[in-house]
């Protein structure tokens, strides 16, 4: 089994961010959850994640200016703002500081588990994972075919 | 600001300016047409009293101008002027007049062979002048002048008499002087000699509209070129009283003028500021919707969810958000029904006897704080104290003012309720030792959608909650009044009837 995948979810809507949590984390990946950008920039240094979840509007210190703090030193990360700041200016803003996407609030959470899913596809096969056609068996993780 | 606003304010700007302009430049010239008409008053005036000294100086002169009795001379040698003009014409138009003075010694006595200092009677005077005429030998003074600058020929004998007039009785300062004084005028008047004959009076209006001279010349003998020069200081407050009517309707009608500008362009502003306001308002309250609908469509897919739903406390919690953002929503949009009635007349009210303490109670219960605050509440209203309101507008005010008090304030946040009881109505305190209202918001945070400078960027909000506050207070027939320092903390006061 391969180690989880890390998700940092920034938001100041606990409600809201605690369903999140549940809905992510049945899909398999580990919320990290912070309720404004200055707690979420420490806990990113202490647990170093896969996905940033950030969104915008914040207290103390705000989605973008997290996200270009973050940018100065890891290119990696991948970050999705989730705001319903949807001006095309605040998108531009956000794709300008390397965001990866662009989720417009209110979502359904299973499109955002999508994109999610589409982004970590690779890392989250596993052994498990099968595709069947016809008769035909492929596990990517085996690399073995059978028929 | 925006463009076109500061573009109108620079407008309004320079239209007072350039209206203002106007007006003094107008002004100015009902000035000068005052001041000149005034000078022109005043010199008719000058020429009157020295046509009027004239008169006298002509009259006295005619008095002894017959007979005059000559200087060292005995009582009997008498001189007797003559005057002559002669006129050529020469082949132009152009006419020369020369003046000629004679005078003759004589003696009357002698003439009529009477003796000496016998005192003659008007037929023997008539007498002598006539064989002076008829007898004339040589002259014992004779004077010429140079009249061709007279106009016509009765200007020039004028000319000639005035020298004559000007010999038996010369031109005085302090005769003139007395005159103008008489008339009312102070004026100096100096007497001067030019170098050529001088036929017309001159008026030299003012040179400075501020320190205004006037000043008139007059000759009083041509032929000899003696001129008499009468200058008057105008002071220009003996011309504004002519103005009165003028200055003041000016400055009504720019008065009015510019206030009508100015009114204008602070309701334009008022305007604009409400407008902004009214966009903030829409934004944010579209952002506050966005939350419970976003927990809905969550809860939708968590419903959905079948996994999920197998877990029981999974189930119960989406359940009971799915409850609290329905809440939310009705709650808001209640808000907005209450908030947009203009009136607080049409609020519908059910009026019962509230007991405060107990309903601090429950709103304290029933509020959900930030987990990153430590709120403490004291409730220290006295059980007794009740009030006669409707219990879910009075539990909405509590509500708002408490969650107010968290929202702004830092991580430890103490707030203290108390109620007193003064003459039929009930005061009720709410203190925190939150941020405080800063001088300048103070004034404005009853206002619909109004947020003070310091939480308008940090905040979720709509700028309702106070305004929604006062209204409710307001439908009850209550007060509400805020004290707070900056930094401190702040204290809200209702009063309520009983």
């Amino acid at each position: 089994m391969m180690k989880a995948i890390k998700i940092l979810l920034v938001d100041d809507d606990i409600r809201n961010s605690m369903l999140l949590k549940r809905f992510i984390e049945a899909e398999g990946y580990e919320v990290i959850y912070a309720n404004n950008g200055k707690v979420g920039l420490e806990m990113y240094r202490e647990t170093k994640p896969d996905l940033i979840l950030l969104d915008i509007n914040m207290p103390e210190l705000d989605g973008f200016e997290m996200a270009r703090i973050i940018r100065l030193n890891d290119k990696r990360v991948i970050i999705f703002f989730l705001t319903d700041r949807t001006d095309k200016v605040d998108r531009l803003h956000g794709f300008s500081l390397k965001g990866n996407d662009y989720i417009p609030k209110p979502f359904y959470p299973e499109e955002l588990i999508a994109k999610i899913d589409e982004r970590f596809e690779s890392m989250t096969v596993n052994q498990d994972v099968e595709y069947q056609l016809g008769n035909t068996i492929f596990r990517p993780n085996l690399s073995s075919l059978t028929y | 600001m925006d463009k076109r606003i500061k573009a109108l304010y620079t407008i309004t700007i320079i239209a007072i300016l350039s209206f203002l302009g106007m007006q003094v430049y107008w002004l100015y010239g009902r000035y000068e047409f005052s001041l000149t008409e005034y000078e022109r008053d005043l010199a008719e005036q000058i020429v009157e009293c020295v046509d009027e000294y004239n008169h006298i100086r002509e009259k006295s002169s005619d008095q002894r101008s017959d007979y005059l009795k000559k200087q060292n001379q005995s009582d009997d040698v008498l001189t007797v002027p003559t005057f002559s003009l002669r006129q050529e014409y020469g082949d132009t138009v152009k006419t020369t007049r020369t003046a000629k003075i004679l005078t003759y010694l004589f003696s009357a006595h002698e003439l009529l062979g009477l003796e000496p200092g016998t005192p003659l009677t008007k037929e023997q005077k008539d007498k002598a002048m006539e064989l002076v005429q008829t007898n004339l030998t040589t002259a014992a003074d004779s004077l010429v002048f140079d009249a061709s600058g007279a106009k016509d020929e009765k200007e020039a004998w004028a000319a000639t008499s005035n020298v004559q007039i000007e010999r038996k009785c010369p031109f005085r300062v302090e005769g003139l002087d007395s005159i103008l004084t008489k008339a009312g005028i102070t004026a100096l008047t100096t007497l001067t000699n030019a170098d050529s004959t001088v036929w017309n009076s001159m008026v030299d209006y003012h040179k400075s509209a501020l320190n205004p001279t006037l000043s008139v010349t007059i000759p009083y003998s041509q032929l000899e070129g003696r001129i008499a020069t009468i200058t008057c200081e105008i002071n220009p407050f003996e011309v504004l009283p002519g103005m009165w009517l003028t200055l003041m309707i000016t400055l009504a009608v720019s008065t009015l003028l510019i206030v009508c500008l100015v009114l204008q362009f602070s309701t334009v502003l008022k305007l604009s500021r409400l407008d902004k306001m009214r966009n903030s308002f829409i934004s944010t309250m579209i952002h506050e919707l966005k939350r419970p609908i976003s927990t809905l469509k969550m809860c939708v897919s968590g419903l959905d969810n079948e996994r999920m739903m197998e877990d029981a406390a999974v189930k119960h919690e989406v359940l009971s958000e799915t409850r609290n953002a329905l809440d939310n929503l009705s709650a808001y949009f209640s808000k907005l029904r209450d908030i947009t009635f203009n009136n607080v007349e049409q609020i519908p009210l059910n009026i019962q006897s509230v007991n405060l303490h107990e309903l601090l109670d429950t709103v304290a219960a029933a509020t959900v704080f930030p987990a990153d605050k430590s709120v403490i509440i004291k409730n220290n209203i006295s059980p007794e104290v009740e009030a006669s309101a409707d219990r879910s507008h009075l539990y909405n005010i509590l509500n708002n003012l408490v969650e107010n008090a968290v929202k702004y304030s830092g991580k430890s946040v103490e707030i203290t309720a108390t109620a007193s009881e003064n003459s039929g109505n009930a005061e009720l305190h709410i203190w925190d030792n939150g941020n405080g209202i800063s001088s300048g918001d103070l004034k404005h945070i009853f206002k619909r959608f109004y947020r003070g400078k310091a939480s308008a960027g940090e905040q979720p909000g709509m700028g309702l909650g106070l305004a929604y506050v006062k209204l409710l207070v307001e439908a009850h027939g209550g007060e509400i009044y805020v004290d707070s320092s900056e930094g401190k903390g702040s204290c809200f006061t209702i009063r309520l009837p009983q």
